[in-house]
């Protein structure tokens, strides 16, 4: 007993000695050779874990569900993120034929569009296509994809064969008749699709549907009808086979199933191509013809503008507009109409430019006109005292007869007319009779200032003088009324005449005169009765011959 | 082109396995791995693609599936020297191959020569007998490679000639 408890006690002494050393060395053990423990405690591992979730599951699940459901929600995610977004694509992709073919096809098998489309979306891809010999494993012709990767189809022919045997073999032994349809691996299977002598080992890539069993039975079928009995007699010389032939229709499956989506791609691509030209062309047509419009009704609305314009309105004006520049044609009398066409046409916003291509033709030859400007001129001139003018106006042929007052007058008269289209032939039987002059200025009894009307008189006086080619010599004549002394009255007859030359010399420096002084009134004038008439000057012209 | 497929039929542990390799891979290894189900190697000569089925042994209690036979072209029956039971199963073998293929052509490979056998040549000529189909009964060793290649190539020139004929 003593024994058994002094044992226990170096035991004890032993662990508490032994227990730093021990804990020290595994922790230098762990360090150094983390490699080797991991490789030594991995089989541990399955076996542990299955023991704790065989008697704690619970735990287990706890401790792994969040990192699990993470991975499993993100992974969903992903999926259904990838899918929406080629859904959308699709939806996207707007008025296809594909679309309202899918469109019609939901409507007529009452299918929702996007069961159809999530149909079209899964994608089940042919990535090979094997057609083996039903006994002997033979490969007797494959398809495959670029990506298929079938490193040896010989072997895999043989190999499916095997496992088909082995599969009807067990089955027929359960005494079912029932074959092997499928296998599956990773996210491929291999459909077996088997026909008399043959059968068809196609790989695919994600969801197959029926479409995809019923295209495969179909290309089975069509095989067997064309080849099978070559097939069924196949002893292992492929000279006897059409492997090409068979490989063409074998092809056809790949096409339809797998490059079904590229197709559609490419022929998505071309598509538009395809749409592109006539909708450029149809785009073109659509601008050429807006603009034509456009250019049309800046046409109509600078017509408008011109032809209601009073002053145009009478002239033919011609508006031609092309790429929103507008050209006036057309004839107009005067620059003025010209000028005005240009103003209304320059109104009319969206006109870019303006060629103003209109002639100035004056086509003033109306004879009335004619005959009406003539008389306008001539009323002119006769309105001056002397000029007494008249005419007649057989069209183009005027005759001009009547007096007026001076050469300057005439030529300046022939000038005029002269100007006036409409006239050929003037003939002149105007007279140039001379203006007389002869003016009588009255003056206050002692006074030699010019009273207001005596200024008139020689203000008229002067603009008759204007109208001659050559200024008279002016003869002035003072006259006396014969009251007061006769040295006053010559002196006051002296500064009278003085005024008057004074003051049209003011108006006119170039005049020369000549005075007279009489110690009588005019002739005529009794001074007894008429002494305001006494005292005057008169003014003659001396016409220089 | 041509293409065939032969099966090696026997019981477990003859050395199946064994030929096949020594012929398709010049390789031998004492290592024994059964078979499970079914291998199958492939083999070009000439202008021929051999594929070769080495199905799984016979056994008591596991027949061999029938299935796997179908189709062959030809057979290569073997049996180990060393093994008596293994030999008289030759009958039965030769029977199945009949069963499932009419006709086919058989090579039968008494197996593993190397080692101390006794059998006799007229016991060798009795095995030979056994159908009119057995081509050739050869003494072979895979692992000191002897009269492997000469079973294989016996078979495929049968095999071609009947191809031609047809």
């Amino acid at each position: 007993m003593s024994q058994k408890k002094k044992t226990d006690n170096e035991e004890e002494a032993l662990e508490g000695a032994l227990s730093p050393i021990v804990n020290r060395l595994i922790d230098k053990n762990f360090e150094k050779s983390g490699d080797k423990i991991a490789s030594q405690m991995a089989p541990l591992i399955g076996g542990a874990i299955r023991e704790q979730i065989k008697s704690q599951k619970d735990d287990i699940v706890d401790a792994l569900y969040p990192v699990m459901g993470n991975m499993i929600s993100k992974f969903v995610t992903k999926s259904f993120e990838e899918l929406l977004n080629k859904i959308n694509q699709q939806i996207q992709s707007g008025l296809s034929t594909q679309t309202i073919k899918r469109k019609l096809k939901a409507k007529l098998k009452g299918v929702s569009e996007t069961e159809l489309l999530l149909e079209e979306n899964a994608h089940a891809k042919i990535k090979a296509a094997l057609l083996i010999h039903k006994e002997s494993g033979m490969l007797l012709t494959k398809v495959e994809n670029e990506d298929a990767n079938l490193s040896d189809a010989d072997m895999l022919a043989s190999m499916m064969t095997a496992i088909r045997s082995f599969v009807n073999e067990w089955v027929a032994s359960n005494q079912e008749h029932q074959e092997l349809g499928e296998i599956e691996y990773g996210g491929n299977k291999i459909i077996i699709e088997a026909s008399g002598s043959s059968y068809l080992a196609v790989i695919v890539e994600g969801a197959a549907y029926t479409k995809t069993y019923n295209k495969i039975r179909h290309a089975l079928e069509e095989i067997v009808l064309e080849y099978g009995d070559e097939i069924q007699e196949f002893q292992g010389d492929y000279s006897q086979l059409k492997q090409e032939e068979i490989e063409k229709k074998l092809q056809e499956l790949l096409f339809k199933e797998s490059d079904t989506k590229n197709k559609q791609a490419k022929e998505n691509k071309t598509h538009p191509l395809l749409y592109i030209v006539p909708l450029l062309l149809l785009l073109f047509f659509a601008y050429k013809s807006y603009e034509s419009y456009v250019d049309e009704s800046l046409k109509d609305a600078i017509t408008h503008n011109i032809v209601t314009t009073p002053a145009l309105s009478p002239y033919a004006i011609t508006i031609d507009v092309e790429d929103k520049n507008a050209v006036l044609k057309g004839r107009v009398p005067f620059a003025y109409h010209k000028e005005l066409a240009y103003k209304k046409a320059a109104e009319i916003k969206g006109v870019t430019q303006i060629s103003n291509n209109i002639e100035i033709i004056p086509t003033l030859t109306d004879p009335m006109q004619v005959s009406a400007q003539i008389a306008y001129l001539l009323k002119g001139l006769n309105l001056s005292s002397a000029n007494r003018l008249n005419y007649t106006f057989d069209y183009k042929n005027l005759h001009l007869f009547g007096t007026i007052d001076s050469h300057k007058q005439k030529e300046s008269l022939l000038k005029e007319l002269s100007t006036i289209k409409g006239i050929e032939n003037i003939q002149d039987d105007i007279i140039v009779t001379p203006l007389k002059i002869n003016t009588a200025l009255y003056f206050g009894r002692g006074s030699y200032k010019l009273s207001p009307l005596a200024q008139k008189e020689l203000l008229s006086l002067l603009i008759k003088l204007k109208k001659k080619e050559r200024a008279p010599l002016l003869v002035l004549d003072a006259y006396s009324d014969m009251i007061g002394s006769k040295a006053k009255n010559t002196s006051l007859a002296q500064k009278r005449m003085q005024n008057i030359i004074d003051f049209l010399k003011t108006y006119d420096s170039k005049l020369t005169f000549k005075s007279y002084v009489h110690h009588n009134p005019p002739k005529g004038v009794d001074p007894q009765k008429d002494h305001d008439k006494a005292r005057c000057v008169t003014i003659t012209a001396k016409e220089e011959k | 082109m041509f293409s065939y497929k032969i099966v090696l039929v026997g019981n477990f542990g003859v050395g199946k396995t064994s030929l096949i390799r020594r012929f398709v891979e010049n390789s031998f290894s004492e290592e024994y791995l059964s078979t499970i189900g079914v291998s199958i190697s492939k083999k070009t000569i000439g202008n021929a693609t051999i594929m070769i089925w080495d199905i799984e042994g016979h056994t008591e209690f596991k027949p061999i599936f029938k299935q796997y036979l179908m189709g062959a072209k030809g057979f290569i029956l073997v049996a180990d020297l060393l093994r008596q039971e293994t030999i008289e199963a030759l009958q039965n073998h030769i029977d199945l191959c009949y069963a499932v293929v009419k006709d086919a052509p058989i090579c039968i490979a008494l197996n593993k020569c190397d080692m101390p056998h006794e059998i006799s040549q007229r016991e060798i000529e009795e095995i030979s007998k056994l159908s009119p189909t057995v081509l050739k009964v050869l003494k072979t060793s895979a692992k000191e490679n002897e009269a492997v290649e000469d079973l294989f190539l016996t078979l495929d020139t049968r095999i071609k000639e009947s191809i031609k004929a047809d």
